[in-house]
Protein backbone atom coordinates (compact mmCIF):
# COMPACT_ATOMS: atom_id res chain seq x y z
CA UNK A 1 0.00 0.00 0.00
CA UNK A 2 2.89 2.14 0.55
CA UNK A 3 3.50 2.41 -2.88
CA UNK A 4 0.15 3.32 -3.76
CA UNK A 5 0.80 6.15 -1.15
CA UNK A 6 3.61 7.54 -2.68
CA UNK A 7 1.78 7.02 -6.19
CA UNK A 8 -0.91 9.17 -5.26
CA UNK A 9 1.57 12.00 -4.08
CA UNK A 10 2.50 12.79 -7.48
CA UNK A 11 0.37 10.88 -10.05
CA UNK A 12 -3.82 11.31 -10.13
CA UNK A 13 -5.15 7.59 -9.12
CA UNK A 14 -7.43 5.95 -11.08
CA UNK A 15 -11.19 5.53 -9.34
CA UNK A 16 -10.32 2.07 -8.16
CA UNK A 17 -6.86 2.73 -6.71
CA UNK A 18 -7.90 6.14 -4.82
CA UNK A 19 -10.59 3.97 -3.08
CA UNK A 20 -8.61 1.69 -2.23
CA UNK A 21 -5.80 4.17 -0.88
CA UNK A 22 -8.72 5.52 0.80
CA UNK A 23 -9.61 2.71 2.57
CA UNK A 24 -6.68 1.73 4.07
CA UNK A 25 -6.00 5.05 4.99
CA UNK A 26 -9.27 5.02 7.30
CA UNK A 27 -8.05 1.74 8.26
CA UNK A 28 -4.75 1.92 8.94
CA UNK A 29 -2.94 3.98 11.41
CA UNK A 30 0.35 3.14 10.61
CA UNK A 31 0.08 4.53 7.02
CA UNK A 32 -1.84 7.63 8.07
CA UNK A 33 1.30 8.12 9.78
CA UNK A 34 3.62 7.33 7.17
CA UNK A 35 1.62 9.55 4.79
CA UNK A 36 1.88 12.70 7.36
CA UNK A 37 5.58 12.32 7.26
CA UNK A 38 5.99 12.10 3.69
CA UNK A 39 3.98 15.33 3.14
CA UNK A 40 6.23 16.77 5.81
CA UNK A 41 9.14 16.18 3.76
CA UNK A 42 8.16 16.85 1.08
CA UNK A 43 6.62 20.72 2.68
CA UNK A 44 10.20 20.87 3.80
CA UNK A 45 12.22 20.15 0.56
CA UNK A 46 9.52 22.35 -1.07
CA UNK A 47 10.85 25.49 1.08
CA UNK A 48 14.41 24.67 0.63
CA UNK A 49 16.06 28.31 -0.37
CA UNK A 50 19.59 28.40 -0.89
CA UNK A 51 21.63 31.11 -2.43
CA UNK A 52 24.91 31.86 -3.84
CA UNK A 53 26.75 34.39 -2.38
CA UNK A 54 25.87 38.15 -2.77
CA UNK A 55 28.43 39.00 -5.33
CA UNK A 56 27.75 36.25 -7.69
CA UNK A 57 26.16 38.25 -10.49
CA UNK A 58 29.54 40.06 -10.51
CA UNK A 59 31.24 37.31 -9.80
CA UNK A 60 30.21 35.77 -13.14
CA UNK A 61 30.44 38.83 -15.38
CA UNK A 62 34.10 38.96 -13.86
CA UNK A 63 34.43 35.21 -15.05
CA UNK A 64 32.96 36.28 -17.91
CA UNK A 65 35.13 38.96 -19.18
CA UNK A 66 38.21 36.32 -18.55
CA UNK A 67 36.44 33.97 -20.28
CA UNK A 68 36.15 35.96 -23.04
CA UNK A 69 39.76 36.89 -23.45
CA UNK A 70 40.06 33.34 -23.31
CA UNK A 71 37.80 32.79 -26.33
CA UNK A 72 39.56 35.23 -28.53
CA UNK A 73 43.16 33.87 -27.38
CA UNK A 74 41.82 29.93 -28.70
CA UNK A 75 40.52 31.94 -31.57
CA UNK A 76 43.44 33.66 -32.71
CA UNK A 77 45.55 30.13 -32.18
CA UNK A 78 42.92 28.47 -34.79
CA UNK A 79 42.77 31.21 -36.97
CA UNK A 80 46.82 31.52 -37.09
CA UNK A 81 46.96 27.11 -37.33
CA UNK A 82 44.02 27.16 -40.08
CA UNK A 83 46.48 29.53 -42.32
CA UNK A 84 49.03 27.68 -41.33
CA UNK A 85 47.12 24.61 -42.56
CA UNK A 86 45.71 26.23 -45.81
CA UNK A 87 49.25 27.63 -46.91
CA UNK A 88 50.96 24.12 -46.45
CA UNK A 89 48.51 22.48 -48.30
CA UNK A 90 48.68 24.85 -51.08
CA UNK A 91 52.68 24.71 -50.82
CA UNK A 92 52.31 20.80 -51.13
CA UNK A 93 50.02 21.12 -54.14
CA UNK A 94 51.87 23.47 -55.66
CA UNK A 95 54.63 20.64 -55.60
CA UNK A 96 52.41 17.73 -56.54
CA UNK A 97 51.55 19.78 -59.97
CA UNK A 98 55.49 20.86 -60.56
CA UNK A 99 56.39 17.51 -60.48
CA UNK A 100 53.19 16.28 -62.33
CA UNK A 101 54.40 18.87 -65.03
CA UNK A 102 58.10 18.39 -65.16
CA UNK A 103 57.75 13.94 -64.69
CA UNK A 104 54.26 13.40 -66.21
CA UNK A 105 53.79 11.23 -63.42
CA UNK A 106 53.02 11.21 -59.71
CA UNK A 107 54.91 7.90 -58.41
CA UNK A 108 56.98 7.67 -55.82
CA UNK A 109 60.44 7.99 -57.22
CA UNK A 110 59.00 10.86 -59.51
CA UNK A 111 58.37 12.76 -56.19
CA UNK A 112 61.47 11.76 -54.52
CA UNK A 113 63.34 12.97 -57.65
CA UNK A 114 64.09 10.09 -58.30
CA UNK A 115 62.76 9.13 -61.33
CA UNK A 116 65.33 7.92 -64.56
CA UNK A 117 67.68 6.86 -62.14
CA UNK A 118 69.42 3.13 -62.15
CA UNK A 119 70.82 0.90 -59.40
CA UNK A 120 74.03 1.71 -60.96
CA UNK A 121 73.88 5.49 -60.98
CA UNK A 122 73.28 5.06 -56.48
CA UNK A 123 77.06 3.05 -56.83
CA UNK A 124 78.61 5.79 -58.77
CA UNK A 125 76.93 8.28 -56.39
CA UNK A 126 78.29 6.43 -53.33
CA UNK A 127 81.26 5.33 -54.97
CA UNK A 128 83.58 8.13 -53.49
CA UNK A 129 82.17 7.67 -49.90
CA UNK B 1 17.35 48.25 -17.99
CA UNK B 2 13.72 48.38 -19.05
CA UNK B 3 12.05 45.43 -17.79
CA UNK B 4 12.79 42.81 -21.02
CA UNK B 5 10.84 39.55 -21.85
CA UNK B 6 13.15 36.70 -21.93
CA UNK B 7 13.51 35.89 -25.67
CA UNK B 8 14.40 39.64 -26.31
CA UNK B 9 16.47 39.63 -23.05
CA UNK B 10 18.22 36.05 -25.06
CA UNK B 11 18.86 38.29 -28.00
CA UNK B 12 20.59 40.68 -26.89
CA UNK B 13 22.57 37.80 -24.63
CA UNK B 14 23.31 36.71 -28.28
CA UNK B 15 24.73 40.19 -29.60
CA UNK B 16 27.07 40.04 -26.62
CA UNK B 17 25.32 42.51 -24.26
CA UNK B 18 26.56 41.89 -21.05
CA UNK B 19 23.83 43.61 -18.96
CA UNK B 20 21.35 41.28 -20.29
CA UNK B 21 23.23 38.56 -19.28
CA UNK B 22 23.26 40.03 -15.42
CA UNK B 23 19.88 40.43 -16.05
CA UNK B 24 19.36 36.82 -16.33
CA UNK B 25 21.19 35.79 -13.76
CA UNK B 26 19.27 38.32 -11.41
CA UNK B 27 16.02 36.50 -12.47
CA UNK B 28 17.25 33.35 -12.41
CA UNK B 29 19.98 32.44 -9.95
CA UNK B 30 17.55 31.49 -7.13
CA UNK B 31 16.62 28.94 -8.88
CA UNK B 32 20.31 27.24 -10.18
CA UNK B 33 21.17 27.65 -6.30
CA UNK B 34 18.21 25.66 -5.83
CA UNK B 35 19.19 23.19 -8.19
CA UNK B 36 22.91 22.87 -7.79
CA UNK B 37 22.91 23.58 -3.95
CA UNK B 38 20.44 20.83 -3.98
CA UNK B 39 22.76 18.77 -5.93
CA UNK B 40 26.20 19.36 -4.21
CA UNK B 41 25.16 20.18 -1.11
CA UNK B 42 26.54 23.95 0.35
CA UNK B 43 29.93 23.49 -0.64
CA UNK B 44 32.42 26.19 -2.34
CA UNK B 45 32.35 24.15 -5.84
CA UNK B 46 28.50 25.24 -6.42
CA UNK B 47 29.04 28.55 -7.01
CA UNK B 48 31.30 27.74 -9.45
CA UNK B 49 28.89 25.46 -11.04
CA UNK B 50 26.23 28.07 -10.96
CA UNK B 51 28.29 30.47 -12.25
CA UNK B 52 29.46 28.02 -14.96
CA UNK B 53 25.79 27.63 -16.08
CA UNK B 54 25.13 30.88 -17.17
CA UNK B 55 28.80 31.18 -18.86
CA UNK B 56 27.54 27.90 -20.54
CA UNK B 57 24.47 29.86 -21.46
CA UNK B 58 25.97 33.05 -22.89
CA UNK B 59 28.56 30.98 -25.13
CA UNK B 60 25.97 28.55 -26.40
CA UNK B 61 22.79 31.42 -26.81
CA UNK B 62 22.82 30.99 -30.21
CA UNK B 63 21.91 27.31 -30.11
CA UNK B 64 18.65 28.31 -28.06
CA UNK B 65 15.50 27.61 -30.00
CA UNK B 66 12.96 28.53 -27.17
CA UNK B 67 11.35 25.16 -27.48
CA UNK B 68 11.65 25.02 -23.67
CA UNK B 69 11.56 27.99 -21.14
CA UNK B 70 14.83 29.70 -20.39
CA UNK B 71 14.62 28.51 -16.81
CA UNK B 72 14.28 24.96 -17.94
CA UNK B 73 17.01 25.13 -20.20
CA UNK B 74 19.36 26.31 -17.72
CA UNK B 75 17.89 24.16 -15.19
CA UNK B 76 19.55 21.29 -17.98
CA UNK B 77 22.55 23.02 -17.87
CA UNK B 78 22.81 23.18 -14.07
CA UNK B 79 21.72 19.27 -13.59
CA UNK B 80 23.96 18.50 -16.34
CA UNK B 81 27.13 20.17 -14.59
CA UNK B 82 26.03 19.31 -11.08
CA UNK B 83 26.01 15.52 -12.18
CA UNK B 84 29.43 15.99 -13.85
CA UNK B 85 30.53 17.30 -10.78
CA UNK B 86 29.87 14.71 -8.55
CA UNK B 87 31.19 12.26 -10.62
CA UNK B 88 34.46 13.97 -10.52
CA UNK B 89 34.29 13.45 -6.90
CA UNK B 90 33.93 10.25 -6.93
CA UNK B 91 37.03 9.92 -9.31
CA UNK B 92 38.68 11.66 -6.34
CA UNK B 93 37.65 11.42 -3.44
CA UNK B 94 35.20 8.10 -3.90
CA UNK B 95 37.22 6.27 -1.62
CA UNK B 96 36.05 8.59 1.38
CA UNK B 97 32.10 9.03 0.13
CA UNK B 98 30.99 6.67 2.84
CA UNK B 99 32.47 9.08 5.60
CA UNK B 100 29.60 11.03 5.10
CA UNK B 101 27.06 9.11 5.32
CA UNK B 102 26.74 9.62 8.92
CA UNK B 103 25.55 13.36 8.69
CA UNK B 104 22.32 13.14 9.27
CA UNK B 105 22.60 11.83 12.91
CA UNK B 106 24.19 14.93 13.56
CA UNK B 107 20.97 16.71 13.67
CA UNK B 108 18.75 14.13 15.31
CA UNK B 109 19.61 15.48 19.05
CA UNK B 110 18.04 19.11 17.98
CA UNK B 111 14.18 17.42 17.50
CA UNK B 112 11.77 16.64 20.01
CA UNK B 113 9.20 14.59 18.81
CA UNK B 114 10.08 11.80 15.92
CA UNK B 115 7.57 13.55 13.34
CA UNK B 116 9.70 16.76 13.87
CA UNK B 117 12.34 14.73 12.64
CA UNK B 118 10.28 15.16 8.94
CA UNK B 119 10.20 18.41 9.43
CA UNK B 120 14.01 19.46 10.28
CA UNK B 121 15.37 21.08 7.32
CA UNK B 122 19.03 20.37 8.37
CA UNK B 123 18.21 16.84 8.60
CA UNK B 124 16.58 16.28 5.35
CA UNK B 125 19.32 17.68 3.23
CA UNK B 126 21.45 15.50 5.20
CA UNK B 127 19.53 12.75 3.72
CA UNK B 128 18.79 14.02 0.27
CA UNK B 129 22.92 13.79 0.42
CA UNK B 130 22.89 10.76 1.02
CA UNK B 131 20.82 9.85 -2.14
CA UNK B 132 22.91 8.31 -5.46
CA UNK B 133 22.67 11.06 -7.88
CA UNK B 134 19.98 9.37 -9.99
CA UNK B 135 17.36 9.65 -7.06
CA UNK B 136 19.10 12.81 -5.68
CA UNK B 137 18.62 14.65 -9.01
CA UNK B 138 14.37 13.38 -9.44
CA UNK B 139 14.29 14.86 -6.25
CA UNK B 140 15.67 17.95 -6.47
CA UNK B 141 13.48 18.52 -9.34
CA UNK B 142 10.32 17.77 -8.58
CA UNK B 143 10.46 18.20 -4.99
CA UNK B 144 12.32 21.36 -4.60
CA UNK B 145 12.28 23.22 -7.59
CA UNK B 146 8.63 22.39 -8.41
CA UNK B 147 8.57 20.75 -11.63
CA UNK B 148 5.74 18.61 -12.56
CA UNK B 149 7.12 14.79 -13.09
CA UNK B 150 6.64 15.37 -17.06
CA UNK B 151 9.32 18.32 -16.79
CA UNK B 152 11.01 16.52 -14.77
CA UNK B 153 11.25 13.25 -17.02
CA UNK B 154 12.18 16.17 -19.91
CA UNK B 155 14.67 18.02 -18.44
CA UNK B 156 16.26 14.51 -17.12
CA UNK B 157 15.63 12.56 -21.09
CA UNK B 158 13.98 9.69 -19.01
CA UNK B 159 10.29 7.92 -19.55
CA UNK B 160 8.02 9.25 -16.82
CA UNK B 161 7.57 5.74 -15.75
CA UNK B 162 11.56 5.48 -14.59
CA UNK B 163 11.20 9.53 -12.92
CA UNK B 164 7.94 8.25 -10.77
CA UNK B 165 9.88 5.28 -9.85
CA UNK B 166 12.76 7.12 -8.83
CA UNK B 167 11.05 9.67 -7.07
CA UNK B 168 9.45 6.98 -5.04
CA UNK B 169 12.11 4.90 -3.95
CA UNK B 170 14.28 8.41 -2.86
CA UNK B 171 11.63 8.87 -1.00
CA UNK B 172 11.27 5.90 1.07
CA UNK B 173 15.30 5.81 1.50
CA UNK B 174 14.93 9.48 3.01
CA UNK B 175 12.29 8.26 5.18
CA UNK B 176 14.33 5.40 6.02
CA UNK B 177 17.15 7.24 6.62
CA UNK B 178 15.66 10.05 9.01
CA UNK B 179 13.16 7.42 10.67
CA UNK B 180 16.24 5.39 11.47
CA UNK B 181 16.87 8.59 13.90
CA UNK B 182 17.34 7.88 17.44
Amino acid sequence: MSKLLLKSLDCQLDEKERARLDKALAEDEALRQMKKEYELMRSTLATFEPGFSASFNENTLGKLGSSLVHHQENQLVYRFILRLGVSAAAAVLILLMIVLYKEQSLRIDSLMGFSGLTPDDFDNLFANY
Amino acid sequence: MKKLDESQLVGKIRLGDERALAELIDRHQAAIARVVVGMLGNVPEAEDVGQEVFLRFWFSASHYRHEAEVRTYLTRIAINLSINELNKRKRKFGFMLNLGTETAEVFAAKVDSHEQLYSNAELIKAALSRLDTAHRSVVVLRLIEGYSTKETAEILNLPLGTVLSRLARAQEKMRNIIGKQP
